[in-house]
Formats: structure tokens, sequence, C-alpha cells
């Protein structure tokens, strides 16, 4: 009957014991499993194939909010559809936590916005986990809140918050060397999701191939890509793999502009599957690009 | 209609005083073309959106069809969605209550221009919106599992006037009143493919212009979705409305399903069928086929659709095809989520 017992108590530890997390975006999934460990479980609503503006409300995720213990949001306006799962969750107890609270915010308009300028997101540009310094803001807002759940973890929490800081550091050093020959390098990008990756590797943006945020691109767009790409010397175009090739493809084939598909979030593209590996192969594929 | 615009400013006030963060404000609006060249418009729909506090959200749909028509309060309603125990929420004011899947959709975020005939004809022209209270509890199963119920002050299937003198919904408050329930399951058949399965039930409890009757309705819902920009839909539902009090009226059954392919980020193409059949009154029978497809150039903010359908009324057989372009101000838009 002992051992019944302990194995019961045992199972419904491991079972009931963790963390619950539920993340808006794989990112903070990947960021959240780093720092919690097996000190939690966690999820992600988006798939890294998704794109983020635009995530189905499903009753099957307010089913994985319901017992959740925290759910991440990306926050500044980008994933609203959050609000909507967990207010179906009807999960009272939910910590609910914008990872963008302690981000150094980049393009807030400082002008009224509406919506002949696209799909403006009035707090600023919200691609802010692009940039793997802000992945360590991200990941001491994840410990805080992890902690907060549950506070016995904290030493812990705390630790892999510091080994991932140190791990981020030490490969932002050597990313910085390995591909300073980006520093400086025109590229078009798909959609405005870039600019903080941008500014962290010196990457200089030319133009989208949308001509204003959210909207597909006219012929008239494109004939003024063309003559950019030309004037400019512009070799590569970078895209989300969930935009169509449609444009790209008719850009590639007037100027010979090399298209090339990066990671938004981890798991965007085979074999993207942390959120380390996606830095790395952005820059790799960027680099391969250029020198093509 | 005063009392109607009353009870709207009521709830605005009583939703949106405990905060000085302004509520979402938008309007939609439409312009329909049909076969003879005839322009016309379902007027424009403004909508006034927000959360009260931490647990509950009030939504407000005011409607204004034509110039000389009134203001028509289409929903009211104080949603409480997190907050209350055991897993229940609540609704309450004006609104539309959860019986079927299309009863609760606004016309803009379909597919095709109209709601089916059949729908219609069972809910009212413009579905069936009332006043009253309704909750429901989330299941406690592995699956997300819902149970509705409610009580409301106007019976399905009431037309609505547009009319200034003639206010249905003042005059239904006072003769009838009703209660319905609805089962709903939604299921994961993988990550891309999901499965709503639906059963309700409405009873009429007293009218005083009409026959008392109930109503049984089943629905489906089935969406592949590989992609953000991919995906097939298909939903239909019937409903079967029976005389509880007098044996001599008929008994009818009226349903509809639609698929639609979604092949990219702004185009979409489906085909439709329609059907209400009258038990013994054969020449009743109503029956339609259509296609329908839609362009939305911009963010769901201008929105083209087109309807081509062939209807079988009593034997009598129509064309009909009618072209509509929606507009979309601000952050309620015609798409459905």
């Amino acid at each position: 009957m002992k051992k019944l017992t302990v194995l019961m108590l045992l199972v419904s530890t491991i079972l009931f014991g963790k963390v619950r997390v539920v993340t808006s975006i794989t990112d903070f999934e990947d960021i959240a499993k780093t720092i919690g460990g097996k000190r939690i479980t966690v999820t992600s609503i988006a798939r890294g194939n998704q794109d983020p503006h635009y995530v189905e409300v499903l009753p099957s995720y307010m089913m994985k909010v319901r017992r959740a213990d925290v759910y991440l949001q990306v926050g500044m306006e980008l994933d609203l559809w959050s609000r909507q799962i967990i207010d179906g969750s009807r999960n009272n107890k939910l910590q609910i936590v914008d990872c963008s609270q302690n981000i150094n915010r980049l393009e807030v308009p400082t002008d009224k916005i509406d919506a002949s300028m696209g799909d403006i997101h009035s707090k600023g540009n919200p691609h802010y986990w692009l940039d793997p310094i802000n992945g360590i803001i991200i990941a001491e807002t994840i410990t805080n809140a992890l902690i907060e759940a549950d506070p016995d973890g904290r030493e812990y929490f705390t630790s892999q918050l510091l080994k991932f800081t140190n791990d981020v550091n030490q490969l932002m050093k050597k990313w910085e060397v390995e591909f300073k020959n980006l520093v400086g390098k025109k590229v078009i990008f798909y959609h405005n999701s870039w600019p903080y990756f941008s500014e962290r590797f010196g990457l200089e943006v030319v133009q989208f191939v949308e001509p204003k945020p959210g909207i597909t691109p006219t012929p008239t767009h494109l004939d003024k890509l063309i003559r950019i790409i030309q004037s400019d010397n512009v070799k590569v175009m970078a895209m989300e793999p969930y935009f169509s090739n449609k444009a790209p493809d008719f850009l590639n084939l007037k100027t010979g502009v090399n298209v090339v598909k990066i990671a938004q979030s981890v798991g965007a593209i085979s074999g993207v599957d942390s959120y380390i590996q996606m830095f790395e192969f952005n820059l790799k594929a960027l680099t391969e690009a250029l020198e093509k | 209609m005063k009392k109607i615009m009353f009870f709207a400013l009521l709830v605005i006030g009583f939703a949106f005083s405990q905060t000085t963060v302004n509520p979402d404000i938008s309007a939609i609006g439409d312009l329909i073309i049909d076969q003879d060249g005839g322009i016309s418009s379902s007027g424009v729909e403004l909508a006034i959106q927000g959360y009260v506090n931490p647990f509950a959200r009030a939504d407000v749909f005011l409607h204004k069809h034509a110039d000389h028509e009134a203001i028509h309060l289409e929903e009211a309603v104080i949603s409480l969605e997190r907050g209350l125990p055991f897993n229940l929420g609540m609704r309450f004011g004006k609104f539309r209550p959860d019986i079927g899947k299309i009863n609760k959709e606004h016309a803009h975020t379909l597919f095709f221009i109209e709601a089916p005939k059949s729908m219609q004809d069972m809910l009212g022209d413009e579905m069936w919106g009332t006043l009253g209270v309704e909750s429901n509890w989330l299941l406690p199963l592995s699956w997300y599992s819902k149970l509705s119920a409610g009580y409301f002050t106007k019976a399905m299937g009431t037309a609505h006037s547009h009319d200034e003198e003639e206010d249905p919904d003042e005059h239904s408050e006072e003769t009838a009143t009703a209660i319905s329930a609805r089962l709903s399951h939604f299921f994961d058949l993988n990550d891309v493919t999901h499965l709503e399965i639906g059963s309700g039930y409405y009873r009429d409890i007293e009218n005083s212009e009409s026959h008392l009757h109930h109503v049984f309705e089943m629905d489906f819902k089935f969406k592949w979705r590989p992609d953000t920009y991919r995906s097939i839909t298909w939903q239909g539902e019937i409903f079967r409305k029976s005389p509880i009090d007098n044996p001599d009226n008929k008994s009818k059954l009226a349903g509809y399903s639609w698929m639609n392919y979604q092949f990219n980020k702004r185009w979409n193409i489906g085909v439709i069928t329609d059907c209400i059949y009258f038990f013994n009154i054969e020449e009743e029978k109503h029956q339609s086929v259509g296609a329908f497809f839609g362009f939305s150039p911009a963010e769901e903010s201008s929105v083209f659709r087109l309807t081509v359908s062939q209807e079988n009324h009593g034997g009598e057989t129509n064309l009909n095809i009618l072209g509509q372009i929606i507009w979309a101000l601000g952050p309620h838009k015609p798409h459905q989520f």
C-alpha cells in the first residue's frame, strides 16, 4: 500500500507538479523550454510555419490554455488573437505575460496612424524576438514569470537564465566575426519583420516586396522594385516561407536577385529546431545568397 | 425603437464607464449589384466592442439599413468569459443565441452574400437575435465540449421590420418567450484538420402571435488548413421545426451545406446547396444550388464577392447573380476570426 502511495505521489508530481506554459509563438516556447527545463511543460499556439499575424482561433487552443499556469504573449498588437483564446479558456488563474514589456521598441509611430499605412502596429514593430540580444530580455521576462508560478524553482530558473545569457553572448561574438560580411549589405525583405535583425547584424534594408505592411505587391510596386534592385545593385531578397513565391520569382526573373527563404520563427523551415539554430540558419542563408 | 436605443446606451454606459480606455469602434458597409443592374445595400453596421473589466467584454452592433429606415439594434451584449466558477460563461442582453452554426455569424463574415434561405426561413431574415440570458459550460472533457442554454424573449424565425413605425423587437418582448440549448464538440483530427459537431434544441414557451413550435438542429464544420492561406472548409446544418400545440400545422425541414476552397491569401471559391422541405406539402418545397467566389485585395478591409445560384421554389426556377463589395473601417472585419 505504501509503495502504491509513493508511486501515485511520484506520478502526480511528474504529471501535475510542473508549471504549464503556453506561448503564442514557437520562439518563446523554445526559450521557455531552455529556462524551465524539466520543471515545466510548454506548448505553442502558432506553428513555426504560420504567419503569426493571422492565427485562426480554434476551441482546441482554448483547451491548451484551460489548464495552463502561464501564457506568454508577443504583445505589441501582433497576437491579438491570443485574447480570444485566453477568454475562451475560462482560466481565471492564468498569469498572462507580455514578453515585449522590457524591449527597446523600434519603429514606434510618432504620428497618428490609420489603415492607409497598411498593417501598422501602434506600439512599434512587434518582431522583436529576431534580435538575439532581445532573446535575453525575453528570457529574463520568462524567468520572472516562472519564478512567480513556481517559487521553489527560482534557483534552477536563474541558473538556466545565466547559462542562456552566456550562450547567446558568446554566440553573438562568434557571429559578429563569422558574418561580418553582412554589414552594410543591401537587402530587400518581403515583409517588414526584420528591423531588429537588420539593426543587430548591420544589414541595410532598401525596400519591401509588400508596398505597405500586409498589402500584396502591385505591378507598379514591382516595377519600382526592379528599378531599385538594378540601380542599387541589390543582390538578395529575403522572405518568410509562408508568403507566396509569385512576386519574388518575378523579381528574380527580371533582375536576377537571389531569393532566399529565412526563418522568422523556430520551426518555420525544416531543420530550424531552436532559437539559436534560427539565427545560424538565417545568417548562413543570407551570406550564401550574397556570395552567389 | 427608442426603448431599444436606450437599452443600447445603457449597455454601452455600463460597459465602458469603468475604464478610461476607448473601446474599438468599427463600421462595415457594402454595395450589392444584381443581374439586372440594380444597386442596393444591406446598410452599414456600427460595432462598439471592448473589455468592461478583466473578466467581461461588451459588444454592441447597430445596423442602419437604408435612408428611410430606423437604426436597428442588432446586438448589445455583455459576455462573462473568465471569472465565473466551474468553467461557466454567461451572456446577457440582446444577442444571437447559441443555436446552430450560422445564427452567430454576421452576414459580412460569410463567404457568400446572403444567409441561406433555409436559415432565413427558420431563424428569421436576419437570423435570430433576441433579448435574453444564456449560460454555457465547458465540459470537463479532454476535448473542447460546450453546453449552452438560454431563456429568450423573442421567438425564433420572427421577421425583422426596418420600419420606423413597427418594431418587432419591442412587440415580441411582450408576447413571446422561448428556451434553447446546444451541445457542441470540437476535435483536432490532426495539426491541420479540425471537426466541429453540434446539436441543439429550441422550444417556444409562449407566443401570442403564432402557434408554439419546437426545433431540433444538427450542425457540423470540417476544416483542413495546411497553411495560413490555404484551406478547405465544409459546413452544414439541418433544422426540423414541428408544432407543439397544433397538430394541423405541418413540420418542416430546412438545411444547407457549403464548401469553400481558399487557395491563396486573397482568393476563395466555393459551392452551396440549400433546401426547405414542408412535410406533405410538395409544392412548397424550396431548393437552390449555387457557386460563390471572393477576393480580398487588402487585409480583409475590402472584399468582393460574387454569388450565382439557381433557385427552385414550388416548381418555379430562377437564376440569381449577385455581386457585393464590402468595406470595413476599424478592427471588426469581414472575416471569421
